[in-house]
């Protein structure tokens, strides 16, 4: 019996000391004994594929593809009547007017329909807090929180001594606050100088969202005397 | 234990086939039985569970990128997650970021970098960077992230501290056990949806939590589905 602990013992010993405890760190695949049905074979939202050539999953549209919109329903979406809600209203994806200006306003229409027709873009409490939002997380990071141009990028650039800190633009600058909102919806868009498109990460409800938050940014940093509420006012007095 | 072997052990009577030591065999036996049935337990308890086998797992990237350094309020930068995993809270999966994404930034900021080396090439040349994924659920599981992070559950519940981890690793056991007990008491985990990606965020006392949780379930119309079918298709 105690011959037979001892060996109980070591094999433990022998088992702690090889396999370690939960939560140990590891650079190796985790292990399955029966991986059952845990990976199949089948695309995955970036995927790695070894059957294509650029190993991906994911496939780049043919060119000349002509995106058919979102709907779920076939018989909509193939139905020669049908029309992307993009091209009913291009100004709204392009911020320029149909001969090519920047839209000097805000859209009038945006891309929801009802009953066929294109809704009325209005801004409101929602669409500046969602431009709130996508601003403080896509563009404070170089225009700062203020839209001054003081993001974390120009502190880090001026560490690391990088060229960023003279293109940063500083968007309280007079010649930002005359653009149209076109223009600043198209450089959000396409981006500008140095700095790269953001099309792909916000939708255009959301970069004219943007825009709106960005204007009532400028707003807050050059408020004439008027516009201040009477309480705040006395309380600068 | 001494006395009772002796006793076990005394003198037989005469004209016995078997050794005195037999008589303590089915009590040395039970106890050696139920000692190797405790260490069985207890290894299979310890090892054959996701908080062995795939807690831990920090394999190394291509391109060494220091979340600690990067993202969340606490870091140098304080990035949003969202900056780079843009998509989270449109789509089902969370994106690993394009390449595009790095290059916002360093395309200014030490564009020449050795340790950007991989990310340069691939701007080039369009070659996808081959990020190693970390966080692995079976192809049968269908988890929906975009559910997830629009109602209230931050990244932290699944992913950990990912704004401490120098190099990522999976902190969580992301087992099915795991994923019910939230799909049973979402109120342990809600929180406020622009608190999300907060991850140090914190009610102010566990009764606070569960208050406020409660509140969302019911505001939100939070619920989680434990049947089959919720998850598995």
């Amino acid at each position: 019996m105690s011959r037979y602990l001892a060996f109980l013992a070591v094999a433990v010993i022998a088992m702690v000391s090889f396999l370690g405890f939960q939560g140990k760190k590891s650079k190796d695949t985790p292990v399955y004994v029966f991986d059952d049905m845990d990976y199949q074979n089948k695309y995955k939202a970036q995927g790695e594929n070894t059957f294509f050539a650029d190993g991906r999953d994911a496939r780049p549209p043919v060119a000349g593809t002509v995106a058919r919109g979102n709907a779920l329903e076939p018989s909509k979406v193939f139905s020669p009547n049908y029309r992307r809600t993009e091209s009913l209203n291009p100004s709204f994806v392009t911020g320029k007017d149909a001969k090519g200006a920047f839209l000097v306003g805000f859209p009038a229409k945006s891309l929801a329909t009802a009953k066929g027709e294109l809704q009325d873009y209005a801004i409101n409490d929602r669409v500046l807090e969602v431009g709130r939002g996508k601003f403080q997380i896509y563009c404070a990071v170089c225009h700062g929180l203020a839209a001054d141009g003081n993001g974390i990028m120009k502190t880090r650039s001026k560490i690391e001594g990088d060229v960023a800190i003279v293109t940063i633009a500083n968007l309280q600058a007079p010649i930002i606050r005359g653009y149209p909102n076109g223009q600043i919806f198209d450089v959000i868009t396409n981006g500008k100088n140095t700095m790269m498109g953001y099309g792909d990460k916000l939708s255009p409800e959301e970069r004219w969202a943007v825009v709106a938050y960005v204007r009532a940014l400028q707003l807050s940093q050059n408020c004439p005397a008027d516009l201040v509420p009477a309480a705040v006012k006395a309380q600068i007095k | 234990m001494r006395k009772l072997l002796d006793y076990l052990n005394r003198p037989a009577p005469r004209g016995n086939f078997f050794s005195r030591g037999v008589n303590a065999a089915p009590f040395q036996i039970l106890v050696c039985l139920l000692i190797t049935g405790v260490v069985v337990t207890a290894a299979v308890n310890e090892y054959a569970t996701n908080k062995y086998l795939n807690v831990g797992y920090t394999p190394d990237q291509p391109v060494a990128f220091d979340h600690s350094f990067h993202a969340g309020p606490d870091s140098v930068l304080g990035l949003d997650c969202r900056y780079c995993h843009n998509f989270v809270e449109k789509s089902g999966h969370s994106n690993v970021p394009t390449t595009n994404t790095c290059w916002n930034c360093h395309s200014q900021v030490k564009p020449d970098s050795p340790a950007l080396a991989l990310v340069k090439k691939s701007m080039e040349t369009g070659d996808a960077i081959r990020w190693v994924k970390v966080h692995k659920l079976p192809d049968y599981v269908y988890f929906n992230h975009s559910v997830h992070v629009n109602r209230g559950v931050s990244c932290v519940e699944c992913h950990g501290r990912i704004d401490q981890q120098a190099v990522v690793g999976q902190q969580k056991a992301l087992n099915m056990s795991f994923c019910l007990d939230c799909h049973r008491n979402p109120e342990n985990a809600l929180r406020p949806v622009d608190k999300i990606t907060d991850l140090a965020w914190k009610a102010e006392s566990p009764a606070k939590q569960i208050e406020q949780g409660t509140k969302f379930v019911h505001d939100w119309k939070v619920n989680p589905p434990q049947s089959c079918s919720g998850c598995h298709r």
